[in-house]
């Protein structure tokens, strides 16, 4: 459903930063596909490049598939329907992705009623996708604006706004890291029954090593805009090869005391900061 | 013998309600809390939004005064009140560190000048002692020469969180209290936080009222833990014990949530609803 080979991205100016470096990545129908790593690690640029979104002035090589299109060759009609149609992305915080002055309701129809759906149908369809995502009071939920839902709340209606195009590919990322842990597990296991029911295949980034092993079929690792492992999710902490992974899995605490709280050094790949 | 005692704290705010027609409501967000924190000991407050860990840790520092209940630090009972004598006096026993410490610091001074301002506000020593002492806070929250010289924008998070934690020790607190302190940097920089300051409880014997949602986190940094939901504190022991034999419904949800190997996060919503049912069983 989307495939990723080689993928280079330097950025244009003077500093000529390489943000991708060789990047390889595939997720297929039905699988969820973790890729983590720290900030600035190149997570967030791999899902754009999924988008056809590419930081301003940057050159590009490299090739990018989603649902048999080539991405970097598309028009601007082609990449409308790839944003539109066959991908949709979920963001770390709803609250950027809503307009704090319309309602709920405006937000869920409006992508249907630019494909022509009439407003009465475009309604109907939104309150059951909001059932579907277990919003509580859908038909209230519509008139609400915003700052009148919470922020677990919240991400159900971007997820059912992404349900609404039926797509092929979500890109999530860090959908979760903003909620409480609690709504977190929710949010993960509504995912995953979607998932299951309706077979797309999705991208999950996240900072969180211990969820990404958890949830995802395969995680990446990626570090200085490189990936520099690829593990199935079971295998993470066990299977891990590169010394920065093994370093990164060592720094994350766990429930039972077990991490050594070693900070990631210059030896193990990573950078002091 | 205890360094921090809380007893019956009560806190109940009044919302105006602009926006929900004019009627005010009242949401009750700290009820009936009571713990002690012994020296050197570092106790946690877990729980999630809407909980009432960050407003406990806002009366302890005297940025909300509670409606009822006391906080005694060495047997002394912190005045109610928000003077700025009355500020000064509680800071020099009590320190708070932020989640994000870009918020809390002076874009304009150095980690250099803003540990010397903390200073003099707390010694009447002079200019050269003070900044001797500074460089020692900030040698010891692992701040060189370099960075100390820098502005907070050019300084990592992790870094800025340093500046805050060599700051709150310039007033040599009996307790730092820390809420989420480490929530908004990167595992690694995480790390090295933690590390630090567990080493920084070993040398100073300061004690640590420690406010998180990330249980493993917590398991690493507390002795103690205490777990609060809806305002009040539905558990507390030994931490190891909680999270190894949770007894309310509200800590087993936590510990649910918590991604590990064959974790099924549908689990969540079960406990969930044997949540809400203790709680209609104990309000009626």
């Amino acid at each position: 459903m989307l495939r990723i080979e080689d993928l280079s991205v330097t950025l244009n100016d003077d500093s000529e930063r390489q943000l991708l470096q060789r990047v390889s990545v595939h997720v297929e129908s039905g699988e969820i596909v973790g890729l983590v790593g720290e900030s600035g690690s190149g997570k967030s640029t791999t899902a754009k490049a999924a988008m056809g979104l590419f930081p301003e002035g940057s050159v590009t090589s490299g090739r990018v598939w989603a649902a048999d299109d080539d991405v970097l060759q598309m028009d601007a009609a082609g990449l409308h329907a790839l944003r539109t149609r066959t991908a949709a992305m979920v963001f770390q915080d709803p609250r950027t992705t809503l307009n704090p002055v319309r309602t709920v309701g405006d937000f869920l129809t409006e992508q249907l009623r630019q494909r022509g759906w009439k407003k009465a149908e475009a309604r109907r369809r939104m309150v059951e996708l909001l059932d579907a995502v277990n919003v509580s009071k859908p038909e209230l939920r519509m008139n609400q604006y915003p700052h009148e839902l919470s922020g677990g709340m919240l991400q159900r209606v971007v997820i059912a706004a992404a349900l609404a195009i039926e797509p092929q590919l979500i890109l999530a990322d860090e959908p979760t890291s903003a909620l409480d842990v609690s709504t977190q597990a929710e949010i993960m296991a509504l995912l995953d029954h979607l998932r299951h029911e309706h077979q797309f295949a999705m991208l999950f980034i996240t900072h969180d090593l211990h969820l990404a092993a958890a949830s995802c079929d395969r995680v990446y690792v990626m570090y200085a805009g490189e990936v520099v492992e690829e593990q199935p999710g079971v295998r993470l902490f066990e299977g891990a090869q590169h010394p920065y992974t093994r370093a990164l899995l060592a720094a994350a605490p766990d429930l039972h005391g077990h991490s050594e709280l070693k900070p990631v050094t210059d030896e193990s790949g990573g950078s002091r900061r | 013998m205890s360094v921090l005692e809380i007893a019956g704290l009560h806190k109940t705010f009044e919302d105006r309600g602009r926006l929900r027609g004019g009627h005010r409501t009242r949401t009750v967000a700290v009820n009936d809390v009571s713990f002690t924190v012994d020296a050197g000991e570092s106790v946690g407050i877990v729980g999630e939004s809407g909980s009432g860990k960050t407003t406990v840790a806002r009366m302890l520092v005297g940025l909300e005064l509670q409606d009822q209940g006391t906080i005694s630090v060495n047997g002394h009972q912190l005045a109610r009140s928000q003077s700025s004598r009355a500020r000064l006096k509680r800071a020099k026993d009590i320190q708070l560190v932020f989640q994000d410490p870009y918020s809390t610091l002076d874009p304009r001074l150095t980690p250099l000048e803003c540990v010397d301002a903390a200073l003099k506000l707390f010694s009447d020593s002079s200019r050269k002692n003070r900044l001797a002492r500074a460089r020692e806070l900030l040698d010891q929250v692992g701040l060189g020469a370099r960075e100390s010289g820098l502005r907070p924008r050019q300084l990592s998070g992790g870094q800025r969180q340093r500046v805050a934690i060599a700051r709150a020790l310039a007033a040599e607190p009996a307790v730092l209290v820390m809420d989420e302190p480490v929530a908004a940097l990167d595992v690694s920089i995480q790390a090295q936080i933690l590390r630090l300051l567990d080493s920084i409880r070993r040398e100073s014997g300061t004690a640590y009222v420690f406010i998180s949602h990330d249980l493993a986190v917590v398991r690493e940094i507390t002795d103690r833990a205490l777990v609060m939901h809806r305002g009040r504190v539905v558990e507390a022991g030994v931490t190891a014990d909680l999270l190894a034999q949770p007894n309310h419904p509200y800590t087993r949800l936590l510990l649910a949530s918590v991604p590990v190997p064959g974790w099924d996060p549908a689990e969540v919503s079960r406990l969930r609803a044997e949540v809400l049912s203790t709680e209609m069983v104990s309000a009626r």
